[in-house]
């Protein structure tokens, strides 16, 4: 086979090859996640509402670390209270130890909570038991976990955050 | 067996893990480099080589790297994943993190390092950082960390477009740094030719012996990371045959970290203060790099000049 040597001809080539390789791996969609079913439920989240119409909610909480502390967990309906991270005035609210049952995932079901929302979804985990979230510096030294975040760092807004309800993924992460 | 595998290449990946496995696999070149080192030396003690040039030049290219950590990992480590995470908001595909679509990033990334590569050695400002890398007389493992000043800039526009058509940016960041590792262990002469299938698809030390020769026929070619075969598609390819004198054109005979790191710059800079006129000045910086050697006659010194990139 010849070589493709003019340079212009070259960039389209290797343009159309990534193209490729890039849409190839857009049809590459991820196995769902692990069925909710088979998975423990947190002991100790109540939940305490009592509306009428109800399609509920479903956390599933993944990569919990270890097994000490707790995990503080907080469904928050209001823009407000969820940007100050101000846990008591969420609409659900729920500790739960963390132990060998829950660190691979974990399901916080809600299933009395309106369908609809917005609700959005924050975590930590309390390891050292002072009902804070812990720093050093400006780096977490505990675990945390926001609906919507895209990866470790990202802070999502209450709107991309929000979910209208249904089951939930978010992820925990750990900066040490 | 077979399910297990696509059940695992299928599963979904955190960037986060990503990241660790990249730091695992940095660590681990780390060992393994110290230890091909040990051989190198050895061998080159049983073929009577070493010397203290050659034991100075070893420290040079670990100097060299140590300067260019300091310079990138401070300053440019927050500019990659700010560049590209600010560009995946264009993304016109949308990709899961598995370590399937991990696999077509780094074959991806493969033929946009290729061009980053290339548009080191054939664009002056950038070949001058980039000849550092070239400018030792020796090939060991310990050249492989031998870096340029500017060489932790030109990956960042060469692999945006892979966070542009949908790559993860953590998944972008992780695939440059692999099509990186991969070729410190190219970096000897202990190696001779692998199996010839090997040799067809994948960059080889054989290839990378190439790639550092000052050898007229071997000059700016074989520029792949991992898979040679964009070399042999884009017509850059040059296989191993007259024994490779390593090195560039024009030789430093110097083994100062700072004659090391900052010759290319300087001669960029003598180069362009020379050049006659603003466009000639304009070419000494984005033409292809020994151009005015060539000119002021003598070709001897110089590296090939002519068609541009």
């Amino acid at each position: 086979m010849k070589p493709v040597s003019h340079l212009g001809i070259s960039l389209i080539v290797s343009l159309l090859i990534i193209s490729g390789l890039a849409y190839g791996a857009s049809q590459l969609s991820s196995h769902a996640e692990s069925d909710s079913a088979n998975l423990p439920d947190a002991v100790g989240v109540s939940d305490h509402g009592g509306d009428t119409e109800v399609q509920g909610l479903e956390i599933i909480v993944l990569g919990i670390r270890g097994d000490q502390g707790k995990v503080v967990a907080a469904v928050f309906n209001d823009k407000e209270a969820f940007e100050a991270y101000d846990y008591d005035r969420s609409i659900r609210y729920g500790e739960f130890k963390a132990n060998k049952a829950v660190k691979g995932a974990v399901r916080l079901p809600f299933p009395r909570l309106r369908s609809g929302g917005p609700y959005a979804i924050s975590l930590f985990h309390d390891e050292n038991n002072d009902d804070d979230f812990n720093y050093e510096g400006d780096y977490p030294t505990e675990g945390w976990g926001t609906s919507g975040a895209k990866d470790m760092w990202d802070e999502p807004t209450f709107e991309e955050a929000s979910v209208t309800g249904g089951r939930v993924i978010v992820q925990m992460y750990y900066a040490d | 067996m077979r399910s297990f595998t696509v059940e695992w290449l299928f599963s979904p990946l955190r960037s986060a893990e990503l990241n660790g496995w990249e730091a695992w696999l940095n660590d681990w070149i780390y060992v393994i480099t110290v230890i091909f080192l040990v051989v190198e030396l050895v061998r080159y003690v049983a073929v009577k080589r070493l010397n203290w040039t050659l034991v100075g030049d070893t420290l040079t290219n670990f100097v060299t790297f140590g300067a260019f950590i300091l310079v990138s990992y401070v300053t440019l480590f927050a500019l990659y994943l700010a560049a590209y995470t600010y560009f995946s908001q264009f993304a016109i595909w949308t990709i899961d993190v598995n370590w399937a679509t991990v696999l077509l990033c780094v074959v991806a990334a493969d033929l946009c390092y290729y061009w980053e590569h290339r548009f080191t050695h054939r664009v002056g400002i950038a070949w001058a950082s980039h000849t550092v890398h070239h400018s030792s007389p020796n090939m060991n493992v310990s050249v492989a960390y031998r870096f340029g000043p500017l060489d932790g800039l030109w990956p960042i526009p060469f692999h945006i477009p892979l966070v542009l058509v949908g790559f993860n940016p953590f998944v972008v960041f992780f695939a440059e740094a692999f099509v990186q590792l991969y070729q410190t262990v190219l970096h000897t002469e202990v190696i001779k030719k692998l199996p010839r299938p090997i040799e067809w698809l994948m960059n080889t030390p054989s290839h990378h012996r190439v790639h550092h020769g000052a050898n007229r026929e071997y000059i700016d070619k074989n520029y792949s990371g991992i898979f040679i075969i964009w070399d042999r598609i884009f017509g850059t390819f040059a296989e191993e045959k007259a024994a490779v004198q390593f090195g560039i054109t024009k030789p430093l005979n110097s083994v100062n970290p700072l004659v090391v790191f900052f010759h290319g710059l300087y001669r960029l800079g003598e180069e362009f203060a020379k050049a006659n006129g603003w466009r000639a000045k304009w070419q000494v910086l984005v033409g292809p790099p020994g151009q005015t050697e060539v000119r002021s006659s003598v070709p001897v010194n110089s590296r090939t000049a002519g068609e541009s990139l």
